[in-house]
């Protein structure tokens, strides 16, 4: 039964590679030679840092980072899946959950993610200095490796689907993502400025011991011991990978099993008890204030979407913050305050309001049946944008004012980022009802609109470069804070006829714009 | 002079590429009615239905909702009709009770007045206790409602539904059913698709089948029935039976 779920897997991965000249065909060829690079590109890696560091703590790092990778990607994104069969659609079939877990287990093996995992651990194998014996050793745990990462990571999926099935599950991955998204860029930033501090730390003595007896550090170090002329314990940590192999194996019968069974099913859900009072639920807490017409509605819906009612927008909002503050941040202190408060703000504006309508989906529809005042939807959403955008840029200046960075320019780079945040609200906005698409879906109308995106975010950088170039020209005749305020004037100026054109815009072609929209 | 028709379709025209979806629609449905659109699948339904309400543009040919021209500008006769889809399209990552005020506030409603007209809809569609959860959570029956209520709450001249009774249960279709009566009582007019025969037979004063995207027939139930046992009989009769031969399937007894 295992070789007929393999040959499924394999049948849906020629299926789904087609003709060579297709597009699909050409990703997932793509899929694989990118697998193999990246796989070889580590395994030297691994070997590099076996040869440079006698004790191969960095090796055993990149192992372990390659492991959780596997035990959180499936879980946080979903989407990014390897064309594995689906459990559940085997459970109409007459198969133990023996039989499913080892027909599964092969067909993950056989998967681009699966060959550039092998690949990363052969790198052991291949490391200079290391005995035959130790080589053989290292071949055998590269395998155990890989198995090691296929199981657990299909394991915690098999355990965790109903929860990433649900909408909530759904949710909480997505703005995990986001999250994990910032804090993979700022770790990057942080290690590139200081590679130091990631050496030192893990070639610490007690970080060293701790890979070795993580399951994916085991399946390495049992070569090292070996090498070191310790064959007990490289016998003991080799059953000690194993173990956690056949763990991960039982783990997903047992789930599996017990799903057939039907004991994985959610508890009763709970209900929110009604709403008192009298006041528009919409419009409440920080929305109070916020006037009560179709374009303050168009308002309070955008920002419960961005604040975290629809997780794509919210990990819009969460990266767009985080990348925004720590790009200004960098500039604040490496260059001129007021270009970083101009980057943040039209950093932050921009990434926002480029798609103001793209997280409504059927919502879309439903503005142009209830024939809403188009214009006034628009500008209630921009609205939003820009309230954020000067938040965000409160905030960090507040921040850095108070982390002691500043003695500079705190309101040259309030009203320079001001100026910035509502030009790029405008031109945002524009570009939102130009090339509008369905956040939710994957369409061709994506790659136009990126492309739009792209014009939009140049189009503001390259403002923002002008006028600080213009800043900086005439900086030594002791006008900044009118220049400033004179770019204040003329981003208002600019901004409004912008917005304007677009809100015509869309409520003169709002059918088309929806369709865009419902096509995806 | 105030014309008598709720709404009033002429000449409507409506391809998509080659198919023709709607072809020289003519309708008249009078004020105060109960009428039903019935038609096989693909008859062109729901076409018709979203170029009345101002969601597609006609190739050709004229609506008029109580009296307005709904094309080329739909925005004065969207104030006069309410919607309901066969799945309501709504912002779904809003609460039932956001959504209604939502809709209330982008027509211009007074606040007070969304809010004791929502507090009456979601009380009478038996929805208070889910208000506050999002509509993305809520069943296709949830949705359903609270696309009714989004649809009555500022009180429309003319109400559309399509297919409104498919997904809700028994003691939710006869809510509805109120609902609508009542609803016609107070003087408005409820125009509604269906190929769910029962129902249109036991609802409406008047029906018209559309096959083809145009009319084969319309009149008062009784007279589209003719001398058929039934409206569902009438209707098969109508738009063509398609039997299964007996040599057909016959493998599903042998097992």
């Amino acid at each position: 039964m295992a070789v007929v779920l393999l040959r499924l897997r394999l049948a849906i991965q020629r299926s789904g590679r087609g003709s060579w000249s297709s597009t699909r065909g050409v990703i997932i060829i793509g899929m694989w030679l990118l697998a193999v690079g990246a796989g070889v590109a580590t395994g030297a890696l691994v070997a590099f840092l076996l040869w440079l560091d006698g004790d191969g703590a960095a090796a055993l790092a990149v192992l372990t980072v390659i492991f959780l990778g596997w035990l959180l990607m499936p879980l946080i994104t979903p989407a990014l899946q390897d064309q594995t069969v689906d459990p559940a659609r085997l459970e109409m079939y007459p198969l133990t959950a023996r039989e499913k877990v080892s027909g599964l287990l092969l067909g993950g093996l056989v998967a681009p993610t699966a060959t550039g995992t092998l690949l990363a651990a052969l790198g052991a194998v291949f490391a200079p200095g290391i005995g035959w014996g130790a080589r053989a050793l290292a071949l055998v745990g590269a395998v155990v490796f890989t198995v090691m990462c296929v199981a657990w990571s299909r394991a915690l999926q098999a355990m965790l689907s109903r929860a990433t099935a649900s909408r909530r599950g759904r949710d909480v991955a997505l703005m995990a993502s986001g999250l994990l998204g910032v804090g993979f860029y700022v770790g990057i930033q942080i290690l590139t400025r200081n590679p130091e501090a990631l050496v030192n730390g893990v070639s610490d003595s007690v970080v060293a011991v701790l890979l070795a007896w993580t399951p994916p550090g085991a399946s390495l170090q049992m070569a090292l011991d070996l090498d070191a002329g310790d064959a007990v314990v490289a016998l003991g940590r080799a059953a000690y990978a194993l173990a956690w192999v056949i763990a991960a194996i039982a783990l997903w019968v047992w789930v599996l099993a017990r799903k057939e069974r039907g004991g994985l099913q959610s508890p009763a859900r709970r209900r929110r008890s009604p709403r008192a009072g009298t006041r528009l639920a919409l419009t409440g807490g920080l929305l109070r204030l916020s006037p009560k017409s179709p374009g303050g509605a168009a308002a309070a819906q955008y920002a419960r979407y961005l604040f975290f009612r629809k997780p794509r927008a919210a990990q819009q909002t969460l990266t767009s913050l985080g990348i925004g503050g720590f790009l200004a941040h960098s500039l604040g202190v490496d260059a001129s305050f007021a270009l970083a408060g101009a980057m943040l703000g039209g950093l932050v504006a921009v990434s926002l309001s480029t798609g103001l309508l793209n997280y409504d989906g059927a919502g879309a529809e439903f503005s142009v049946i209830s024939g809403a005042p188009m214009r006034a939807v628009l500008v209630g959403k921009a609205v939003v944008v820009a309230t954020i955008a000067l938040a965000a840029l409160v905030v960090f200046v507040a921040v850095e004012a108070a982390l002691g960075f500043l003695e500079v320019d705190v309101v040259g780079a309030l009203i320079c980022g001001a100026a910035a945040a509502l030009w790029a609200t405008a031109v945002g906005a524009a570009v939102s009802v130009i090339a509008p698409y369905d956040a939710d879906k994957k369409s061709d109308g994506r790659t136009v609109a990126a492309f739009w995106h792209l014009g939009a975010i140049l189009l503001v950088f390259t403002t923002i470069g002008i006028a600080a170039g213009v800043i900086w020209a005439v900086g030594g005749l002791g006008l900044g804070l009118v220049i400033a305020l004179g770019a204040l004037a003329a981003s208002i100026a600019a901004s409004w006829p912008v917005v304007a054109w677009a809100a015509r815009r869309l409520d003169a072609h709002q059918l088309r714009v929806t369709q865009l929209i419902l096509a995806g | 002079m105030l014309d008598a028709s709720a709404v009033r379709v002429r000449g409507l025209h409506k391809a998509f590429g080659h198919t023709r979806a709607v072809a020289g629609l003519d309708l008249d449905i009078p004020r105060g009615a109960f009428y039903g659109i019935a038609g096989p699948n693909g008859a062109g339904k729901t076409t018709a239905l979203r170029m009345m309400i101002g969601a597609l543009q006609p190739d050709a040919g004229e609506v008029e909702v109580d009296g307005v021209a709904v094309w080329p500008d739909p925005r004065e006769a969207k104030g006069r009709l309410g919607f309901v889809a066969d799945n309501p399209a709504l912002f779904d990552r809003l609460s039932g009770r956001e959504m209604l005020e939502y809709a209330g506030l982008l027509r211009r409603m007074d606040p007070a007045e969304i809010t004791r007209r929502a507090d009456e809809l979601l009380r009478i569609l038996a929805m208070t206790d889910d208000e506050n959860r999002m509509i993305a959570d809520y069943s296709l029956g949830m949705t359903k409602r609270i696309g009714l209520a989004v649809a009555l709450l500022h009180s429309p001249r003319v109400l559309i539904l399509d297919e409104p009774f498919g997904s809700l249960d028994p003691v939710n279709t006869q809510v509805m059913e109120e609902m609508l009566h009542r609803y016609r009582a107070g003087g408005g007019t409820v125009v509604f698709s269906s190929h769910v025969m029962d129902v249109v037979e036991r609802l409406c004063d008047r029906v018209v089948v559309i096959a083809g995207g145009a009319v084969r027939v319309e009149g008062t139930v009784p007279e589209v029935r003719g001398s058929a046992p039934s409206l569902q009989q009438a209707f098969v009769d109508l738009v063509g039976r398609r039997a299964i031969d007996d040599g057909e399937l016959s493998w599903l007894s042998s097992s």
